[in-house]
């Protein structure tokens, strides 16, 4: 069994292996001059406004994990779809009671105001 | 139809109460957002307990009826009495957290109703842990329980504490998961299945109990060992219950304790016990969990000692029964039978004796309005009962006789003790000193009510509902110390596990047969 | 005043009643033959116990009846058990029983009389079992003696602040709590001797444990907490091992004589069994491996020597009975170390007789070390009560070595010095307290010359130090000459050392009564008041068998020594046996 682990053992080695060796080598082999102008972050070819630590506003938290939230019931979606033939009613009954679900929390946070912005 | 489906459609009747729950769930979202609205409708406690209560009903209706069924849902879960047992534990925790929650205030009105969901969804996910048979269900219900946790921990929004113990929970957690997941993947690795008895066959047919299990187990140890706080997982602990409101936190201390405890012994339990030597396996396993149980009752018993909070000193407290708990897993591999028992036992127990200790501190807590406990001076002056009640509650989780919590260590030590070795040896010795242990820091408070001198002497009567539920507690941690044998005999019934029997033949299924016996595949003869 | 009489007199007739009643009852059931079943032994340790809900339930207004109620429900299991003992049969002894099948159909077989006995949880072999036999029926007697005393020295102790008399107050808070402790200390003790069944005899053992946390902690002097606590943990830790002790006892027990199950009363069987006299003389447990047994008799030893106390484990005796009221350093000295010597014959010497052989000269040894040790620090005290705690572990080496001897006359010895000395302890502790009463300290340099005030105080006393220290016609001397008889013949050497105590004993005694009583006057307690009525209705009942039983103590040795010489005899065959 843990003979089918080979190959990837093999491969962690030799990739490990390779990116270890090119690194080292532009290490040594490249010529190394720095300046303040190749030294400063590169934005679209303008200069940096201001330090990228900033602080963003927590409501987009609320809205990113919103939306991975129906994102991934619609990747949900896509195969139920392609076998929805085979599945039968039932099959689409049961997307109708996960999607009630999610359509219960869905209006209750709208109603409670999380897609407000102000 | 498509075979696959019919199985599907012929587990649903098994999941009724679930789906009761589930069903409870979304009709407290929709009476809540009808009150924002203005509306007059339901109140959600109502709603909440109705729920709840007829969930337990029909739980009970099958465990009465014998009515069980194994390899539901393509062998995701089973509805055995092992299942059962726990679901009953689960529902009567959330019922009696619920109601507790109800008498404190440091849960804003307004939100009670998120919280009945909250409680509600974990309970239905803690219900899945229980009924697990695939290790990828089991990681599934696992965290569903793990992330709604977090939000129960961060109830108190404004309370900086709350705030800090939900991402301390969160951070703890998502650490374990990965050591668990990382654990699970290896063992999939190594059979190429995740249904636990497709695996424990696997394990016996190549006879694969080497250093690879071993490695994999601890790492699936340490996601179970997080649930169930124990050393060196349960850093999270003292944080998060002090951080958490109280009655979240007394939940803590139980449910997902129990669903963990009831996870290992359903994953473990299936793997290892039964299945003879193992050729030194069984002895690596009984170190590698005899350590941890020996870790936790040192850690659980001697941090307690030194803490002056009283959530922190209830969560030490309970760290160190999760200690004493697992010293039953850890004879799995030779006497499985008496160490499941006692641990089902002492949850039971454990579920009466920890809830009083915890019911009794919020209501101190309340009414002096501090968490030191130093609070609990003088109780036993202002309100009699409550004090008295308080050190049954006491002696009790200290194990000593004629209480319910005696006879819980009782059976745990006579698990251990059954099969002499040197390291059983070692583990009651442990679990003696740090007994002593225990029963100096809960002579603690027992003191603080009674001997230590006290300024505040005016009376402080508990609510009629207070009263009721404390008696509803300490009526069993008494009687069930003096005669325990109803106890033994629905922890007996709950002993029982199912194994889904042949599984090829679930989709080969023709429609005859189903005509005849409907759920013929689905019991286990 | 008229209301306080009536409480009295209804007191009175509701003891009456109770004394006339109980007992018939009692024995109705049984029939007169104490071989046949009988719900004696039950009544005794759970009268107390049904006393205490008792005044739990009484309401506040009738606050001057709890101690009536205390002392009844002690006084009924006293009247109980010395009709027990006067019909307890000393020829029925266990002889012969060593290595046959166990059986219930006869109890004698095991020495037993008054058995009670019923199933409680079939399940794990754990049943409801009491019954006496030779070894346990003086204990018995003992400890509802020493209860009752202590109740009714409560009244003493009990009284309101009285400045002109200078009586403490100590008890008169909490009276309900008090009594309510005393009655479950007095229940858990008496139940400790009738258990024999392992499982209830430990749910005894630990039940007296919070009682007497609570008693010392609550009602104790300035040091209590420490002192609860203390003797609290030393106590648990030893009941833990011996807890250990028990399971393991249990998973090694396999019935002998060509049995295959332990038979339960209520007609099941058990594989393993908790039922004492099965593991005594029907098991093989006795008979385990050398480790198996070695390990299971060293946990109980321990368990069992930190009550007694034994001499490494002694130090929470000093601390506790300094701080304990006086009452309850009456049942402390008086019962409970007794406990320990009890427990390591019931279980130690009866169950595990092979490790007994191996380890006696151990046990006489630690024996020698706690008389000597004990008299010494005894001699070095100055505070009264410190002085007699030490006294109580120098005593309590003599029984040990008695038992140690493996003589007849040595472990028989024993017995009598653990009964003689309950009973001498008693009644040193009740006039440690009395004077402590007056004069609100136990400096022994802090008196002098009193006797010419107290002369009846000074009497009691002079009884109670010369029973102490072995004067012959006093029932110390009985027990410690038979010791030293026995062990002498065993171990010559270390009884040679152990005789040295005596004169110790007789030293710091004779020492302590010139200190307080002779000299000249301290004037501070020129009018210290004699012995009240009260006080002598407490030290009668100690005084009057310390001196009979010193002159003729045939009638407590014949309760036993059957017994014993049975006992001591499994210990020396156990070769043959096996």
């Amino acid at each position: 069994m843990l003979a089918n682990y080979l190959p990837i053992l093999l491969f962690l080695i030799v990739s490990i292996g390779l990116g270890f060796t090119l690194l080292v080598a532009g290490k040594l082999l490249s010529p190394s001059k720095p300046s303040a102008q190749k030294n400063s972050p590169y934005e679209c070819g303008f200069e940096a406004f201001e330090d990228a630590r900033m602080k963003f506003d927590v409501r987009y938290y609320l809205v990113a994990i919103l939306f991975i939230l129906f994102d991934l019931e619609i990747a949900f979606l896509f195969p139920w779809a392609i076998v929805l033939d085979d599945i039968g009613v039932f099959g689409f009954l049961a997307m109708v009671v996960f999607l009630l679900v999610l359509v219960v929390g869905f209006i209750y946070e709208w109603m409670r105001g999380a897609l407000e912005w102000e | 139809m498509n075979p696959l489906m019919t199985q599907n459609i012929r587990s649903l009747p098994y999941f009724i109460p679930e789906a009761i729950l589930l069903g409870t769930l979304l009709l407290v979202l929709v009476c809540d957002l009808l009150q924002v609205k203005g509306k007059k409708t339901l109140a959600t406690l109502p709603v909440t307990v109705t729920g709840l209560v007829a969930c337990f009903a029909v739980s009970l209706n099958f465990g009465m009826n014998g009515d069980t069924a194994s390899g539901l849902f393509h062998g995701m879960i089973t509805l055995d009495p092992f299942a059962l047992f726990f679901k009953y534990v689960f529902l009567g925790s959330t019922l009696f957290v619920v109601l507790m929650s109800r008498m404190g205030s440091d849960i804003d009105r307004k939100a009670h109703a998120e919280y009945h969901t909250i409680l509600i969804a974990i309970t239905l996910g803690l219900m899945l842990m229980a009924a697990s048979t695939n290790l990828l269900m089991v990681y599934l219900s696992l965290e569903f329980v793990s992330i709604l946790s977090y939000v129960a921990a961060g109830m108190q929004p404004r309370e900086r504490r709350s705030r800090e113990a939900a991402l301390k929970y969160v951070l703890y957690g998502g650490a374990a998961s990965a050591f668990m997941l990382y654990g699970m993947s290896l063992i999939y690795g190594m059979t190429g299945t995740t249904d636990i008895y497709l695996i424990r066959d696997t394990f016996i047919a190549n006879s694969s109990y080497n250093f690879t299990l071993l490695f994999s187990v601890a790492l699936i140890l340490a996601g179970f060992g997080y649930k169930i706080a124990a050393a060196p997982f349960h850093m999270w602990a003292p944080d998060v219950y002090e951080g958490s409101p109280t009655a979240v936190t007394a939940f803590f201390s139980v449910a997902p304790k129990a669903a963990g405890f009831a996870v290992l012994i359903r994953v473990f339990g299936t793997w290892f016990s039964g299945v003879g030597d193992m050729g030194g396996f069984g002895e690596s396993f009984t170190h590698l969990v005899g350590v941890m149980a020996i870790a936790t009752m040192v850690v659980g018993n001697f941090g307690a000692m030194l803490q002056s909070n009283i959530k922190r000193f209830l969560a030490y407290s309970s760290i160190a029964h999760a200690g004493y708990l697992l010293m039953g897993i850890a004879m799995l591999p030779n006497f499985a039978e008496p160490g499941f028992r006692a641990i089902l036992l002492y949850v039971i127990f454990y579920v009466f004796m920890n809830f009083g200790a915890f019911f009794v501190g919020a209501l101190v807590m309340e009414s002096t309005d501090s968490e030191d406990i130093s609070a609990f001076r003088g109780l036993g002056k202002r309100n009699l009962m409550a004090a008295i009640v308080m050190a049954i509650f006491m002696f009790s989780l200290a194990g000593l006789p004629p209480l319910a919590g005696f006879i819980g260590k009782f059976y745990l030590f006579a698990a251990v003790i059954q099969q002499l070795t040197f390291f059983t040896l070692l583990m009651i010795t442990v679990a003696i000193i740090t007994s002593v242990v225990a029963a100096f820091y809960y002579f603690r408070i027992v003191r603080a009510m009674f001997l230590d001198p006290s300024t505040d002497t005016e009376p402080q009567p508990t609510s009629r509902l207070a009263q009721v539920m404390l008696t509803i507690l300490v009526i069993p941690t008494v009687v069930f110390g003096v005669y325990w044998t109803p106890v033994i005999k629905v922890v007996d019934k709950g002993l029982v596990t199912h194994a889904p029997h042949v599984y090829e033949t679930q989709t080969a299924n023709t429609d005859t047969d189903q005509k005849e016996s409907p759920v013929a595949d689905l019991k286990t003869p | 005043m008229f209301r306080k009489r009536s409480f009295h007199l209804l007191s009175l007739l509701l003891g009456a009643i109770a004394l006339t009643l109980l007992p018939s009852t009692a024995f109705a059931q049984g029939g007169a033959d104490v071989t046949e079943k009988s719900t004696l032994l039950t009544w005794i340790p759970f009268l107390p116990l049904m006393g205490a809900i008792v005044i739990l339930l009484m309401p506040k207004r009738l606050e001057g009846l709890y101690k009536q109620v205390a002392l009844i429900a002690s006084a009924i299991p006293l009247v109980l058990a010395i009709q027990m003992a006067l019909g307890f049969n000393p020829d029925i002894v266990a002889s012969g029983a060593a290595g046959t099948a166990p059986q219930l159909q006869d109890y004698t077989v095991y020495g037993l009389q008054y058995v009670h006995h019923v199933a409680w949880i079939p399940s794990l072999g754990v049943e409801y079992f009491v019954g006496v036999d030779g070894i346990s029926v003086v204990m018995v007697v003992l400890s509802t003696l020493i209860s009752f005393i202590a109740i009714l020295a409560s009244y003493l102790v009990n009284k309101p602040v009285n400045a002109e008399k200078g009586y403490l107050s100590g008890i008169a808070k909490q009276q309900k709590g008090y009594y309510c402790l005393i009655l479950m200390l007095a229940s858990g003790m008496m139940g400790v001797f009738v258990a024999i069944d392992l499982f209830l005899f430990y749910v005894f053992w630990e039940v007296m444990l919070l009682p007497m946390y609570f008693l010392i902690g609550i009602w104790g002097g300035p040091r209590k907490e420490y002192a609860a606590i203390k003797f609290f943990l030393y106590t648990l830790a030893g009941s833990l091992a011996m807890l250990v002790a028990f399971i393991f006892i249990y998973y090694n027990s396999a019935p002998l004589g060509g049995a295959t199950a332990f038979p339960m009363v209520n007609g099941e069987t058990t594989e393993h069994t908790f039922n004492i006299m099965f593991l005594s003389f029907s098991s093989t447990t006795g008979w385990g491996s050398f480790f198996t047994q070695n390990l299971a008799w060293i946990l109980l030893f321990v368990g069992f020597a930190i009550k007694v106390p034994m001499f490494p484990f002694h130090t929470w005796l000093p601390d506790a009975h300094v701080e304990a009221p006086t009452p309850i350093s009456v049942i402390l000295a008086g019962v409970l170390l007794k406990m320990g010597t009890y427990g390591m014959l019931r279980f130690n010497w009866q169950m595990l007789p092979e490790a007994t052989l191996h380890y006696s000269t151990m046990v006489a040894v630690f024996g020698l070390i706690g008389i000597l040790w004990g008299a010494y620090c005894a001699m070095a005290q100055t505070d009264f009560k410190r002085l007699i705690a030490y006294s109580s572990v120098s005593h309590m080496g003599f029984v040990l070595l008695g038992m140690g001897s493996l003589t007849s006359e040595g472990i028989n010895g024993a017995v009598f010095q653990m009964f003689s000395h309950g009973l001498v302890t008693g009644m040193l502790f009740l006039l440690v307290g009395f004077i402590y009463d007056r004069a609100h300290h136990r400096n022994l340099d802090g008196f002098g010359g009193i006797a010419k005030v107290v002369p009846i105080y000074t009497g009691f006393i002079g009884l109670a130090f010369m029973a102490s220290l072995g004067l012959p016609g006093l029932s110390g001397f009985i027990g410690e000459v038979m010791v030293f008889i026995g062990a002498f013949q065993r171990h010559p050497i270390i009884t040679v050392f152990a005789v040295t105590s005596v004169i110790i004993t007789a030293g710091y005694m004779l020492w302590t009564a010139q200190r307080i009583f002779l000299g000249p006057l301290n004037e501070k307690y020129a009018d210290l008041s004699d012995m009240n009525w009260r006080e002598w209705a407490t030290l009668v009942p100690l005084g009057i068998p310390v001196i009979v039983f010193g002159v003729y103590p045939g009638p407590i040795l014949d309760m036993f020594s059957g017994a014993l010489n049975t006992l001591n005899q499994l210990v020396l065959t156990t070769a043959v046996v096996n």
